[in-house]
């Protein structure tokens, strides 16, 4: 596993290079040098309609292209139309073939370590599902656990296994994976969002919609040179690009070449047309040339760029290496939080749990019920001598098979939550029992009085409290059976993110605090217990 | 399935399934061993004369006895990468051995514990009690055998992992159960071995003990 290591070399070499950069007279301006030649070169796709295709006569036509038009016009210079393929757009922009890159390109931060992203984004596209309209799906969270179909091969399916926990059944073809969702095969489709409603603009889709909101958007950027960043060309674009959003050209433009509305340019025209009361836009530039960072996408920005929590955050990322993405990706911070409330949720249930069904036991086992106290014993035995992973695999695969043959099916967090607290009982109930015996002390049998129980129970208070202890720390083991608490979160983000380190380290950071908090609840009600009795 | 071929699937595969308790005894020794050495090392520095190094001592097995195993288990997994250079020397770190160090943090909090206890009996001289320290010991044991299924979650070719595998390549309906209860059968007929052999060992011990039963001594928490 490869690691960078924060070192005070580099702290070093960053503060010189930017006291360098800030020192150095201006490099030949490229936006100088276009105005001198004329003409700006811009590349663009030449095989993807309606973005940038040849028409009947062989000329470059599109969306894009028409983007490539209109930039050259704000620049004041006649445009030169360069064909790029997505394997070669980036080199030819940064060796300075082109000056412009206008290709379908989506922004993403690799991307941005080599070339500068014009901002604000000019195009922007998500996955949705295709649903049926009596699915009873109203949030993407409705969908957790379900089945939906894919296309082999989409950026989607991916993520939305590891994010949204859905079950991705992938096709090799739209007409295989419309089929399968009319076969009834999956709940919906997961696509691009704008072949979707493609899609349902064909008129062959009665009683199906796409009525989510739409996930996973990633913005298209037009890109200039790296080392262009903040200079005349990128103020130059981004303002065009700006005002274009304020306009409604990029949405005019949307409409000329038959795309289906595309919810990401109507955002972006709420957003770059907002105002306050005295009719000046929120979204403008600052001092420093830089837009506010509510106008921006935050997940992609570095961190010199924005200040704030965030900025903090991806400022240690670009530092040292460790990339804490709970803290400016709203989406990792989602899953980490809900996880984290489960697992808390989870453990509190169990503990609650496990010393009700403890003392109870306990109770029974040390009355010596007939046939009862037998059976209870032989059970806490039973679960002592077997693997908790291995009851909850019974319960849940084993069992949930029987039962969802009969019409059935098992909730994975009341099965956890039952599983464990009977685990944690049975050690509880035989501490419990032991103890009970002790304070009996053979004469005479404890009465379930709250003063008898007490006397047990102090007599077992530390095993009791080593075992609450124990059994919050096996939470994590309903991870096994996909319930997305604190563990299934940390991996899921780490399968997205590869940041193994901070996301481990974050998670056992969690689950020590939680077990401590559950060891201090106990010794607070332990001294509570002590003053009362004394 | 009839009962028939249902018992004869399982008994097909029950050679592949003892190699896996193979594993979940190797795994759980090696925790043992591991856990068993640190936890000396700490109990005797908690038994020092020093404050500094006593309470580091302390400090270190606060530690070791909150690690939550499980979560150990993802955290070595991900964090030591499986093959690495030491001294120019090709280190290999397959999984199994990190479930035994993860299980092995949880031996050590636990065997400093109870040999601090053993330390103080032996310097009063007795004995008897200190060698209840034996007993104590084996019934951890058992606990690490239990959760050493776990090491299932990060590869390890235990029972639990071989369970599953049988149960996917079968892919009988309704066979899921009944290899998951053989397995389950295993752990029980495993635990019920010791558990006798340990409740031998310990009434012989208790017969040189003279005297009653203190708190300390009820049934250690399970699950590391």
């Amino acid at each position: 596993m490869k690691r960078r290591r924060p070192s005070w070399r580099l702290l070093l070499a960053v503060v010189l290079v930017a006291w360098a950069g800030a020192a150095s007279p201006a490099l030949a301006d490229r936006l100088q040098e276009i105005r001198e030649r004329g003409h700006v070169i811009v590349g663009v796709k030449e095989d993807y309609a309606p973005f940038g295709f040849r028409d009947a006569e062989g000329e470059l036509v599109g969306y894009d292209v028409d983007v490539a038009r209109e930039f050259a016009e704000a620049i004041g210079v006649d445009v030169e139309l360069v064909p790029v393929s997505s394997a070669n757009r980036l080199q030819k922009v940064q060796r300075g073939e082109i000056d412009i890159v206008a290709a379908t390109m989506g922004d993403t931060r690799s991307r941005r370590q080599l070339v500068t992203m014009i901002e604000p984004q000019y195009y922007g596209d998500g996955a949705n599902v295709l649903l049926r309209e009596d699915a009873k799906i109203g949030t993407w969270a409705d969908l957790r656990g379900l089945s939906v179909c894919g296309l082999q091969g989409s950026l989607w399916n991916r993520l939305a296994k590891q994010r949204l926990l859905l079950e991705v059944t992938a096709f090799n073809s739209t007409r295989e994976a419309g089929q399968a969702l009319r076969n009834e095969h999956c709940i919906g489709w997961i696509y691009d969002e704008v072949l979707l409603l493609h899609e349902l603009e064909s008129g062959e889709w009665e009683g199906f919609g796409v009525t989510l909101p739409t996930r996973f958007v990633l913005p298209w950027a037009v890109a200039i040179a790296k080392e262009e960043a903040g200079r005349p060309l990128d103020l130059l674009l981004g303002d065009t690009v700006a005002e274009w959003h304020r306009t409604g050209f990029l949405q005019s433009l949307e409409k000329k070449w038959g795309l289906p509305p595309s919810p990401f340019l109507r955002d972006a025209r709420t957003t770059w047309q907002e105002a306050d009361e005295s009719g000046a836009l929120k979204c403008q530039r600052n001092e420093q040339g830089q837009w506010p960072l509510e106008c921006r996408e935050v997940a992609l920005v570095t961190g010199s760029g924005i200040g704030g929590l965030s900025g903090f955050s991806l400022t240690i990322m670009e530092v040292t290496g460790l990339d804490i993405s709970i803290l400016y990706d709203p989406l990792d911070r989602d899953v980490f939080l809900y996880g984290l409330g489960l697992t808390a949720l989870l453990s509190l249930i169990t503990v609650v749990g496990s010393l009700v069904l403890g003392v109870l036991f306990g109770w029974l086992m040390h009355r010596r019920v007939p046939g009862v106290s037998h059976f209870l014993r032989a059970f806490s035995e039973f679960m002592r001598m077997t693997p908790p992973l291995l009851q909850l695999y019974i319960v849940f695969f084993g069992l949930g098979g029987v039962l969802l043959a009969l019409g059935f099916t098992l909730d994975a967090f009341l099965v956890a939550a039952v599983v464990l607290s009977l685990y944690a009982a049975s050690s509880n109930a035989i501490a419990f029992a032991l103890a009970a015996d002790v304070a009996a002390a053979g004469s005479h049998r404890l009465r379930f009085t709250p003063r008898d129980i007490q006397r047990a129970f102090t007599l077992c208070y530390a095993a009791v409290m080593g075992n609450s202890a124990n059994i919050v720390k096996a939470t994590g083991m309903a991870s096994t059976l996909a319930l997305p608490e604190l563990v299934h979160a940390s991996t899921s983000i780490v399968a997205e993110k590869g940041n193994a380190d901070v996301m481990m380290n974050l998670l056992l950071i969690c689950y020590f605090v939680l077990v401590i908090i559950t060891v201090q609840l106990f010794r607070r009600f332990e001294r509570r217990g002590k003053a009362a009795t004394r | 399935m009839t009962a028939q071929e249902t018992i004869a699937e399982l008994w097909t595969w029950s050679p592949y399934l003892a190699e896996g308790f193979g594993w979940n005894i190797i795994v759980s020794l090696l925790a043992m061993a591991i856990g068993s050495i640190v936890g000396l090392v700490l109990a005797l520095l908690r038994s020092g004369s020093n404050w500094g190094v006593r309470h580091s001592g302390g400090a270190l097995t606060t530690l070791a006895r909150n690690a939550p195993t499980f979560v150990m288990l993802f955290y070595l997994a991900y964090i030591i990468p499986t093959e690495f250079e030491l001294f120019g020397a090709a280190l290999i770190f397959p999984a199994w051995i990190k479930a035994s160090l993860a299980l092995g943090i949880a031996v050590a909090g636990y065997v400093s514990d109870n040999a601090l206890a053993a330390i103080r009996h032996l310097r009063r001289h007795e004995t008897a009690e200190a060698l209840l320290f034996v007993p104590a010991w084996t019934s951890y044991f058992l606990i690490i055998v239990m959760a050493s299924s776990t090491a299932s979650v990060i590869g390890v070719p235990e029972l639990v992992r071989r369970a599953d595998t049988v149960i996917g390549a079968v892919d009988e309906i309704g066979l899921a159960l009944w290899v998951y209860l053989w397995a389950m059968i295993w752990f029980l007929g495993f635990s019920a071995l010791l558990t006798l052999g340990m409740n031998w060992l310990s009434r012989h011990i208790k017969k040189r003990v003279h005297r009653p039963i203190d708190e300390g001594e009820l049934p250690g928490s399970p699950l590391p």
